[in-house]
């Protein structure tokens, strides 16, 4: 698919979900979101909090086109992707959404620049200007010195920083967090906590998803997920 | 142990793809074993047949146009002679079978009854057993000398003497053919050529031509050659016999030596092809089971991939290009390594290696094939892989 066909709307929201519904077909048959109505602007730092269960991992997969929700609308930059086939989401996502896992995955038998690499090879970056920008992305999330590292080398910290490199080095329009720091120690998680405030300060959209309050906090806005519905909405906790 | 069972099986039928090609990879392990070793043993035994040196020192001489019951011998009274000049015989023989009502065989004097046996009667000349090569258990053969004076004397086959009652030759023992009484002169148990003879009565020809006459009934001269001239001889024996009509006459012959090289070379290049078979499917199975083993590893890669934008066809592509990669690495080394045992082999035998370049070159062509087949249903495994499902690992 031709992603650079679709033409975003400008005046509007990053995205916005309206009604949105996750059902499991059982038996017995689950629903996990019920009735989702959420709005991400451009630029906006947002973490989603909820509890073991509460349908977050569902929300990030329908948010990030891994998964369909069974009902509502979802638009993308203005674009409609709940009408989307496999393969059109496929290449969206590429481009328009950057992942960031609580368990990294990388390439361990990769070095870091290599683990960057296959992010850009697959948002269809021209092959010429791939290595250039995955130097550039390592630069930006400090690990300059350690592109041909091997990842299974770093530490932590290193590791989770080379992912976020991958992630956004296609330059995407939202970066999609999952326990961004669920593995790491409270500095080293203080330390990818400000690399993310960071990019979001230079541009780039971030939604976080956690269970831990204090990662929400380095959040503009904070929402909470229980049961599948959308609780409560605050404000900016910093 | 029946909780062990339990969890045994349910590990392979919860897995059937997995399971049924590891126990393919096993069954054709199993299988090569018994079919190299059943499709060399028969080769061999091919092969050897093709090697008979007895078959082929051996020509036959027929008459083109048998005439049932004619009188008169298809053959001329000094065959013998005749072919006995040919450079390459070593012996001539000359047979016919007797048959006719009265014809029966009896160890006691006396009208036809219950105690009388149809059995074979051949007529043979002394030649005839001289080319048989047959082993005596009793007694003797008849001679030229019994030939010439149509002594009638008999020798039999053991199976011929066995149901007679008969155990040993001896002078004083006779049985009635057609009421007339013979010499059982020598038992013969076992034949090189000819092995009808074991379960005939043989008289000598010129016998058979004074008391019964000339019937044409299967009549044949069968000429041992010395090795290597059956073919010179089949070619001549008809001029020897007719030189005005040698159509009158087919001849059978082992075959040509050339011909015989080539079908040998078939037979062992048979063998190896099958056997080769056999082990490139061992090979794409193997490299199959390690694909599969590899995809069932990499599931979280696998997600990330297709979170990072892979579409399913890129993911297989992957694989594919894996194991045909695996495939041409190692057919690129098995190649070497075929051309190396093979270059070792012959030294130590002290033969000449023969190695085809081509087969050198289509080697690693045809290990990136296999890697490529194999990889197939993994390659389709992994396309299928649900990145949700994948990124929780």
């Amino acid at each position: 698919m031709n992603v650079g066909s679709i033409t975003p709307r400008d005046d509007g929201p990053l995205i916005r979900l309206a009604g949105i519904t996750r059902v499991y077909p059982g038996p017995p048959a689950v629903e996990a979101l019920r009735g989702i109505d959420l709005v991400v602007d451009e630029g906006e730092f947002l973490a989603v909090v909820g509890r073991s269960g509460s349908g977050k991992s569902t929300l990030l997969n329908v948010i990030g086109l891994l998964d369909t929700p069974t009902s509502g609308r979802y638009d993308f930059i203005g674009v409609d992707v709940t009408t989307f086939s496999e393969r059109e989401l496929t290449a969206f996502r590429s481009q328009r959404i950057g992942f960031v896992f609580q368990a990294f995955h990388l390439l361990e038998e990769r070095d870091c620049i290599e683990n960057v690499l296959v992010g850009l090879m697959y948002a269809h970056w021209p092959r010429q200007d791939r290595r250039r920008r995955a130097l550039e992305v390592l630069a930006a999330v400090g690990l300059s010195d350690r592109a041909l590292a091997r990842t299974g080398e770093l530490s932590g910290g290193e590791r989770q920083r080379v992912a976020i490199a991958r992630a956004i080095a296609p330059n995407p329009a939202l970066l999609l967090c999952d326990e961004p720091t669920g593995n790491l120690d409270s500095a080293t998680a203080e330390s990818v906590l400000d690399l993310l405030a960071a990019l979001n300060r230079a541009g780039t959209s971030v939604l976080v998803i956690t269970h831990d309050a204090a990662v929400a906090r380095a959040a503009q806005r904070i929402v909470t997920l229980q049961d599948g519905r959308l609780d409560l909405v605050n404000a900016a906790a910093s | 142990m029946r909780d062990v069972a339990t969890e045994a099986t349910a590990g392979v039928v919860r897995r059937p793809g997995r399971a049924g090609l590891t126990a393919f990879g096993c069954v054709l392990g199993i299988g090569s074993f018994v079919a190299t070793v059943g499709v060399t043993t028969t080769a061999a035994s091919q092969i050897g047949a093709r090697f008979d040196a007895l078959k082929a020192t051996e020509v036959s001489v027929e008459s083109a146009d048998p005439a049932e019951g004619a009188t008169d011998s298809p053959f001329p009274p000094d065959f013998e002679s005749r072919l006995g000049r040919l450079n390459g015989v070593v012996a001539t023989g000359h047979r016919w079978e007797l048959e006719g009502e009265a014809l029966s065989v009896a160890t006691r004097p006396g009208p036809q009854g219950a105690e009388s046996q149809r059995l074979p009667i051949l007529a043979v000349s002394p030649g005839y057993l001289t080319v048989a090569r047959p082993t005596l258990a009793s007694g003797v053969l008849f001679s030229q000398f019994h030939q010439r004076r149509a002594e009638q004397v008999v020798v039999l086959g053991a199976a011929a003497a066995t149901t007679l009652g008969i155990h040993e030759a001896h002078p004083d023992l006779a049985l009635w053919i057609g009421n007339r009484p013979f010499t059982v002169v020598g038992i013969v148990s076992d034949t090189k050529r000819a092995p009808d003879l074991v379960l005939s009565v043989m008289l000598p020809d010129s016998t058979a031509d004074a008391w019964f006459g000339h019937r044409v009934q299967d009549e044949r001269l069968l000429v041992e050659t010395r090795a290597g001239a059956s073919q010179l001889v089949a070619s001549q024996a008809p001029f020897a016999l007719d030189p005005a009509n040698p159509e009158r006459y087919v001849v059978l012959a082992a075959p040509d030596p050339r011909r015989l090289r080539e079908e040998v070379e078939t037979d062992v290049g048979s063998l190896y092809l099958i056997l080769a078979l056999v082990s490139l499917t061992i090979t794409t199975v193997s490299i199959a089971n390690i694909t599969l083993v590899s995809v069932m590893e990499r599931v979280p890669e696998i997600g990330l991939r297709r979170a990072l934008g892979a579409t399913r066809r890129q993911i297989a592509t992957v694989f594919l290009a894996e194991s045909g990669a695996i495939g041409l690495f190692g057919g690129l080394i098995g190649a070497a390594a075929g051309v190396c045992i093979t270059v070792g082999v012959s030294v130590v035998r002290h033969w000449t290696p023969v190695v085809d370049l081509r087969l050198a070159v289509l080697a690693p062509a045809l290990g990136a094939f296999c890697g490529v087949v194999a990889g197939a249903y993994p390659a389709s495994r992994a396309s299928r892989v649900d990145p949700v499902l994948a990124l929780r690992h």
